[in-house]
């Protein structure tokens, strides 16, 4: 059971996941000159620390994963899954946005920007 | 202070006073089923001073071919009674829903009672002209699911703004449209069982309907309603449009009120129509738009304009006069991508025989040089309504900006609206549950970096693209609706297997801020000089496979699919 498994995890993994993530820099070709500059990042964390990850989170936050099913196809969703989208997600998603270099001068974020778009007009 | 400055601030501190009123009721698991005031203008154009335009009504034998302008009309002359109207939609409703899937709830008796009750001599544009209302808008006495466990039992005590807005015009509730599980894939139950089938091709398992507010296209393509609402966070209306060859507007973000609409992403949600043709949307937006003290993104906004204005276009020749310049990125006329959605998807898990994939890529091959054909078409169809077409390049940083990763910052919103049913029991989230984890997952820092970088895109859609052309060829509604810009998603030709049977092919016109009124004069100029919008899918027993009779066996998407491709 996963959830069994969840303190073992973040001990073993807690750590790991929190170190500093190892950094290769590339600028993006179509980048340069462009308002925003692209850091690329390399990390190697593996199924195992980054399902210690997930679980923590999910743990601090209240969210129990294990009264899904282990490993069950025919089930709207199971841990399985569950984790294997999250894993793809946290390899993906978090990296490339945090790679985007930003001018500290530049934008304030802006949740609604067309309606900020129409308040800047003259 | 400028005029519009201390417009925008004195609406927003009276917004931010009604929205604190609500807070007690948002604290814990419950979502606020209190009704805040809601405002009867919309900037100038109150439900009662909206005027049907006046048109030549087509001669049809069958009053659900009327466009809703079109049956306002014959309703005000007295050729044909709501309660006509209404049971014309109600018994197609009994032939085909089985089939369709289209509505999760069929209001039968009060739609009827509704209609008896109409009184068109009334000067309300849609007295007596029965909806289908997309079940994640709040509709008081009416069971409001959006498809999921969550919300099943569900009853709210108030209507949406938007459908307040519809049904004080005199339209009626004809039923609650089938949708994505909280509104985030093509329709399907709770546990991921497909529901909606594409009204053109109901037998084919690999058609997809379009996204979330499925229900209500094919409610609308199929002839059981005349007109529908939807919602898109990340193509909802103008997928669904395209698939189904509807007209469908996703307004820019603000114009229609959101309040007593169940959320998924505060920053990306919008509320448009999917309607027959250029006139019945815009004359739904007309209803719905306007601000609502009940919803800050609407305040302190350019007034609507007289979107019925825009698409009178008066049979003139040259109706996109220049200087609309309508820009094309350069690889509009390109072959398209392989479509995507989760039935391509699943397609590609199983395990398939060389002979399957070759006929299934041969297929996709056909349609896609009938898309490009069709677009082209369009093209030079606008060009000889005024239009300058004119070739635009994308921004710098489209390609960064726009990837999926920029996309998936939206995720954190809809973890935090829902965090308490996640605590509760992640089971309560079928098949739609992890696109909610991994909005957990996103750290602050990222979600913050994310929404700067959506500003820096629109500003570069802004300044990069709208400097060259007023209104630009979108292949995708991403990432228009990520930055809140207006979409106009119209029919422009159809393509047919090789059984025959036609499938629409749909185009989209993204435009700046507030700009729909400019977009639906596109619309409806090209649709004065085509007929694609006019063409009807055949009833499905002329479609029904030959060999078995019974009903279609569902089909059922991954939960994988969900995070991949829903909205």
């Amino acid at each position: 059971m996963v959830a069994q498994s969840k303190t073992e995890r973040e001990d073993e993994g807690g750590r790991s996941t929190l170190s500093i993530l190892t950094e290769s820099m590339r600028m993006s070709p179509d980048l340069r000159n462009s308002k925003t500059k692209l850091r690329q990042e390399r990390h190697e964390l593996t199924d195992e620390e980054l399902n210690t990850y997930i679980l923590a989170r999910l743990q601090q936050l209240g969210v129990d994963l294990s009264v899904l099913p282990e490993d069950d196809g025919d089930a709207p969703a199971d841990q399985r899954r569950i984790l294997a989208s999250a894993r793809r997600f946290l390899r993906a998603t978090p990296p490339e946005i945090s790679a985007l270099e930003l001018d500290a001068l530049g934008p304030a974020p802006v949740l609604y920007p067309s309606e900020m778009s129409v308040w800047n007009l003259e | 202070m400028s005029e519009v400055d201390r417009r925008v601030f004195v609406e927003r501190m009276a917004s931010l006073s009604a929205t604190a009123m609500i807070s007690p009721a948002l604290l814990g698991s419950q979502i606020s089923n209190t009704r805040l005031p809601v405002t009867q203008t919309n900037g100038g154009y109150t439900r009662a001073n909206i005027k049907l335009p006046q048109i030549q009504v087509r001669q049809v034998t069958d009053p659900t071919e009327l466009t809703i302008v079109e049956a306002a009309i014959l309703i005000r002359r007295g050729e044909i009674s709501p309660v006509e109207l209404t049971q014309a939609y109600l018994s197609r409703i009994d032939d085909w829903e089985e089939v369709y899937q289209a509505f999760n709830t069929i209001l039968y008796e009060s739609a009827l009672e509704s209609a008896r009750n109409v009184h068109p001599q009334r000067d309300h544009p849609l007295a007596g002209i029965p909806l289908a209302i997309k079940d994640n808008f709040f509709t008081a006495g009416v069971r409001t699911t959006a498809n999921s466990f969550i919300f099943e039992d569900f009853t709210p005590n108030f209507d949406a703004t938007a459908w307040a807005r519809l049904r004080d015009a005199g339209g009626i509730l004809l039923g609650k449209t089938q949708m994505g599980p909280l509104a985030t894939t093509a329709a399907t139950t709770p546990t991921g069982t497909r529901t909606t089938v594409n009204a053109w091709a109901p037998f084919a398992e690999n058609v997809s309907p379009g996204g979330s507010s499925s229900g209500s296209a094919t409610a609308v393509a199929s002839r059981m309603a005349p007109c529908g609402t939807g919602t898109q966070t990340g193509g909802s209306i103008t997928n669904p449009s395209n698939a189904q060859g509807l007209t469908g507007i996703k307004p820019t973000m603000g114009r229609v009120s959101l309040h007593g609409v169940l959320p998924l992403t505060y920053t990306r949600d919008h509320v448009g129509p999917l309607a027959r043709d250029a006139r019945d949307a815009a004359l739904m937006l007309q209803i719905m738009a306007g601000p609502d003290p009940a919803d800050l993104r609407t305040l302190g906004l350019p007034s609507v304009p007289d979107y019925l204005a825009a698409v009178d276009i008066s049979r003139q020749k040259r109706p996109l006069r220049k200087p609309l310049r309508i820009g094309v990125l350069p690889d509009y006329l390109d072959e398209p991508e392989h479509e995507t959605g989760y039935f391509a998807a699943r397609e590609e898990e199983e395990e398939q025989r060389d002979r399957e994939r070759e006929q299934r890529a041969q297929r996709t091959h056909e349609r896609n040089v009938a898309t490009t054909a069709a677009r082209g078409e369009m093209l030079r169809t606008l060009e000889e309504l005024g239009a300058e077409i004119v070739e635009v390049q994308a921004p710098r940083d489209w390609t960064t900006l726009t990837s999926s990763s920029f996309n998936n910052v939206r995720l954190p919103e809809r973890s935090e609206i829902f965090l308490e049913y996640l605590r509760d029991d992640v089971r309560q989230f079928g098949v739609s549950l992890s696109p909610w984890i991994n909005g957990l997952l996103l750290p602050a820092t990222e979600y913050v970096r994310g929404q700067r970088a959506r500003f820096i895109l629109l500003e570069s859609i802004l300044e990069e693209i709208f400097t060259q052309c007023d209104a630009v060829v979108q292949t995708a509604p991403y990432p228009f609706d990520m930055v809140g810009l207006p979409l106009v998603a119209f029919p422009i030709g159809f393509e047919t297997n090789s059984a025959g049977v036609p499938r629409p092919i749909g185009a989209m016109l993204g435009g700046t801020p507030y700009s729909e009124d400019s977009l639906l004069t596109i619309a409806a100029a090209y649709q004065q000089a085509t007929d694609w919008h006019l063409r009807r899918p055949a009833n499905p027993d002329h479609l029904r496979p030959d060999a078995p009779s019974g009903p279609r066996s569902p089909g059922r998407i991954d939960l994988l699919d969900v995070m991949e491709f829903g909205q």
